[in-house]
């Protein structure tokens, strides 16, 4: 937290230095093809961790380095200038704006997509005003103080529009608090907010030390099949090497479906849980068995009408109108992928 | 004879400079008449700013007594002394300097400043009350530090070099002045200088000091030669005044010859 | 022309020649305008802010954040300083304390800052009133103990009581130094300010910077940067102006 602002500093840096810069990638053909990939750190990436212990990255000749909390407006110089290769993160006003501006980043993939049975992400309650009966239905959402975490407009305040509207409410009728993910919980125990879109493991910690309730799951009021995070090329993959962007996804898509296939077996947990220990902050094995898991779309697709429906919001609440939202994506990597791969069936489903 | 202003007896002072022992001062027996102008001449580091600061109470002697004696019921502080560096705050403006000692005895701002204005008068620092020493020059700075000393009305005044880092023609000005404020008010004052016509113009007494470790030489007698009030240019054309020179000239000049002998 | 104009126009014509070099290379896309930006949009931007009188808030929020830390940090630095420069005891109590805390980056501070005075406007203060105390009482302290003995000599001589030689003697003595303290803790303000509102605020320079960068709008990020600078710069002239009000004699 304190560091955002020397990593603000470095980033600036980090652009200055990287004017003149053009990563000479030495195009040998034995030597594995270094990719740079900025992630957050969370569950949603699973995919792309799956890939790498399974080792299907090195089996297309990549050598995959991920650049922990690379993300969002801190990537674009970097991917820009060829020094990262791309990003997972979510399609936020920062991608609308980089687009606007001529940032050359492009939607590759689906990383993590809400449907239902999967409900990585829920509307969380304070406990208290389950129990005492405050809330019971959506209507009854308002006059509470509602937690986001980066000022309007932005993700949480896009779900947090969704989940009004399910009980006729607007942000008139609300409270918005604006706290960094890592404090919801603690804004949830002293009362600092009553409700807040969370994620996995938040929901589940926050339940466990019954602090709050899992209210609802973000399949009832997320747009169907949402996909919140999303893999994103820069020039590097896009342009310069194309075909590295295809084997990357492609070896992507294999984690995923192997990450898809796993949890379904009753065994499967077991042996996802350490590879997730080791890529995310969550290093309690216990709570994975817990925890409502991110669904990696098997086929990488990527929904273009929920992407719709966020742009329309951003746009109508004075953020940037980044327009026809599917010229922000590319399908050429995930379709070569699929066609190397087939289209994924559940094997025994 | 009166019961003495000051009394000192058998006064001794050693410094420790790391592990030696230096004596500033050797058996000083003192004792000064009320309203008596004494000088003090003596070769440089014989001890006279310290005797000076011991009786103003800014040092202790390693033995012997003081004693300032007061009128019954005074509550006039007992010294002021006026240094021989630069001592005028550079933050106080004239008034506000003079009007120090004032300040610290507790008088209220109107009671002060009326109080020292006819010393400001005196010292001719009329017109620069609001001016801050940095805009004064050297002798009017002094000026400053010797309306501070008197507008503090003390039992006894201590001057150590006043005048040491003025000129020539400013120096003999102030003297002037000082006699004339000095006559009017007859304060007791133990003056330092190194000038031995300061000291024979404006003395009652002369004490000269020998070298290192400072003691009681030879006290001279002037008043019963020049009586007050006195005429500086009439003081300094009588033969009695070459006389009182010589005098001193030929004390002084064995003591400083004994002290860059110790030294060398 | 004589040097003293010389230096006034160079003052002017410095800045204004690095801001042209800045707009020519970014027009001939020598820097990344996308990330670089041009001064003219940001010149644009920054008067689009104005109007709508965006910046004019978040500009004075951390103006009346910093004057209020900062005045509270200095009159405490001031105050603890003396007493710890003058009187022994306190000095033995407190010196220890306060040399082992004082290399202690203040902006690690933050969050420790921010449970125990919240979210609100108060963990601002005392952010900006911790980073300033130190270096106010550094200076102090090192003022009083400069201070030409003849001064203290001249308190004694005339029995200045306790008080008075605070007040007359070590004060105004010190005052060259806390000045100095002062103009450097203003730099330290400035950082700490904007590292506080770019963590746990919804207003002031800080959040703008940090806001803007995080939605990659980026005119309004330079129009941030920009207002610290300049934010800076007014700071720094009113102290200078303070210092030739308060300590005329050292004039030079
Ligand atoms: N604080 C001190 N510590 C050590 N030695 C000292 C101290 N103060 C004075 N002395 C020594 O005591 C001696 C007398 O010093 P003092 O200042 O009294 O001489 P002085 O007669 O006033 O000389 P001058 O005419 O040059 O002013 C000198 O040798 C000096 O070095
Ligand atoms: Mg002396």
């Amino acid at each position: 937290m304190v560091r955002r602002l020397t990593r603000l500093v470095g980033v600036l840096t980090a652009i200055l230095a990287a004017i003149a810069v053009t990563p000479s990638r030495a195009a040998d053909k034995v030597a594995p093809t270094t990719v740079r990939i900025g992630v957050i750190g969370i569950l949603a990436e699973a995919g792309l961790y799956v890939a790498a212990e399974r080792g299907y990255f090195t089996e297309e000749g990549l050598n995959v380095e991920f650049l922990k909390d690379m993300v969002g407006a801190d990537a674009f110089p970097g991917l820009a200038t060829g020094q990262i290769d791309g990003v997972g993160g979510s399609f936020g006003p920062e991608l609308a704006n980089a687009v606007l501006r001529g940032v050359r980043i492009k939607l590759v993939a689906g990383l993590n997509s809400y449907i239902p049975g999967w409900d990585a992400g829920a509307l969380t309650i304070r406990k208290e005003l389950i129990d005492n009966g405050r809330v019971k239905d959506w209507k009854d959402l308002k006059g509470l103080k509602i937690g986001i975490t980066a000022p309007l407009p932005n993700m949480t305040d896009f779900f947090a529009s969704r989940y009004l509207a399910q009980g006729g409410l607007t942000f008139s009728d609300v409270e918005f608090v604006t706290v960094p993910f890592p404090n919801m919980i603690s804004a949830l125990k002293t009362g600092g907010i009553d409700a807040a879109h969370t994620s996995e493991p938040m929901t589940t910690l926050a339940v466990d030390n019954k602090i709050a309730v899992k209210w609802r799951p973000v399949s009832t009021y997320a747009p169907p099949g949402l996909t919140v995070a999303i893999l994103q090329f820069g020039p590097s993959l896009l342009d310069k090497a194309p075909d590295v962007g295809e084997r990357f996804v492609t070896a992507y898509l294999r984690g995923a479906r192997y990450y898809d296939e796993a949890l379904a077996r009753p065994d499967g947990k077991a042996e996802i849980a350490p590879i997730l220990m080791k890529y995310t902050p969550l290093k309690d094995r216990s709570i994975y068995d817990r925890i409502s898991f991110s669904y990696a779309p098997p086929d990488g697709e990527i929904s273009v009408t929920g992407l719709e429906a966020m742009s329309t919001y951003y746009a109508t609440h004075n953020g940037p109108n980044a327009g026809d939202v599917s010229k922000l994506v590319d399908d050429r990597f995930q379709k070569a992928a699929l066609k190397r791969l087939g289209l994924y069936k559940k094997s025994g489903g | 004879m009166v019961e003495p202003k000051l009394r000192l007896r058998d006064l001794n002072r050693r410094f420790m400079l790391r592990d030696r022992a230096v004596d500033a001062l050797a058996g000083i027996s003192l004792d000064v008449a009320p309203g008596e102008f004494l000088s003090i001449v003596g070769p440089s580091g014989c001890g006279k700013t310290t005797m000076l600061r011991i009786v103003a109470g800014l040092e202790t002697a390693t033995s012997g007594t003081v004693e300032i004696m007061r009128e019954p019921g005074s509550t006039r502080p007992l010294n002021a002394m006026v240094f021989q560096q630069e001592s005028v705050f550079p933050w106080k403006n004239v008034r506000d300097n003079a009007a120090f000692g004032l300040k610290a005895r507790g008088f209220g701002k109107r009671e002060r400043y009326e109080m020292v204005q006819p010393i400001l008068d005196k010292v001719g620092l009329r017109g620069f009350e609001d001016a801050l020493p940095h805009q004064l020059s050297g002798g009017m700075k002094q000026r400053v530090a010797i309306a501070r000393a008197f507008a503090n009305d003390p039992e006894i005044m201590l001057m150590d070099e006043p005048f040491a880092a003025l000129d020539e023609q400013t120096k003999l000005i102030l003297q002037a002045e000082l006699l004339r404020i000095w006559e009017e008010s007859r304060k007791t004052v133990m003056y330092v200088t190194h000038s031995i016509d300061e000291a024979i113009t404006l003395s009652d007494r002369v004490l000269v000091m020998s070298a290192r470790p400072g003691r009681v030489k030879e006290i001279i007698d002037i008043k019963s030669a020049f009586p007050r009030p006195r005429d500086i240019a009439a003081v300094k054309s009588s033969p009695k005044y070459g006389e009182f020179f010589g005098r001193i000239w030929s004390l002084l000049r064995d003591e400083v010859m004994a002290a860059s002998l110790v030294s060398a | 022309m004589n040097a003293k104009m010389l230096n006034r126009v160079l003052s002017v014509v410095t800045p204004a020649l690095l801001l042209l070099a800045w707009e020519v290379a970014s027009r001939t896309q020598i820097i990344d305008f996308r990330f670089f930006s041009a001064p003219s949009a940001i010149f644009k931007e920054f008067v689009v802010m104005l109007e709508s009188g965006e910046l004019l808030k978040h500009t004075l929020i951390s103006l009346q954040r910093i004057f209020i830390g900062f005045t509270i940090g200095t009159v405490s630095g001031v105050v603890i300083g003396l007493a710890v420069g003058l009187i022994p005891a306190v000095s033995a109590a407190l010196k220890p304390i306060i040399d082992a805390t004082f290399p202690i980056p203040k902006v690690g501070l933050l969050p420790l800052v921010i449970i125990i005075f919240g979210l609100g406007e108060a963990s601002k203060y005392a952010i900006i009133a911790i980073g300033v105390v130190y270096l106010v009482i550094i200076n102090t302290v090192s003022g009083v103990r400069h201070i030409e003995r003849i001064y203290l000599d001249v308190g004694r001589n005339y029995h200045a009581s306790r008080l008075m030689m605070f007040t007359d003697v070590a004060l105004p003595g010190a005052l060259p130094m806390i000045i100095a303290g002062m103009k450097i803790s203003m730099g330290v303000s400035l950082i700490l300010i904007v590292s506080a509102e770019s963590l746990a605020a919804k207003s002031g320079i800080g959040y703008l910077i940090w806001t803007t960068w995080q939605v990659f709008e980026v005119e309004k990020m330079y129009v941030g940067l920009f207002m610290a600078a300049v934010l800076g710069a007014c700071l720094t002239a009113l102290l200078d102006w303070l210092e030739r009000v308060m300590i005329p004699w050292k004039r030079v």
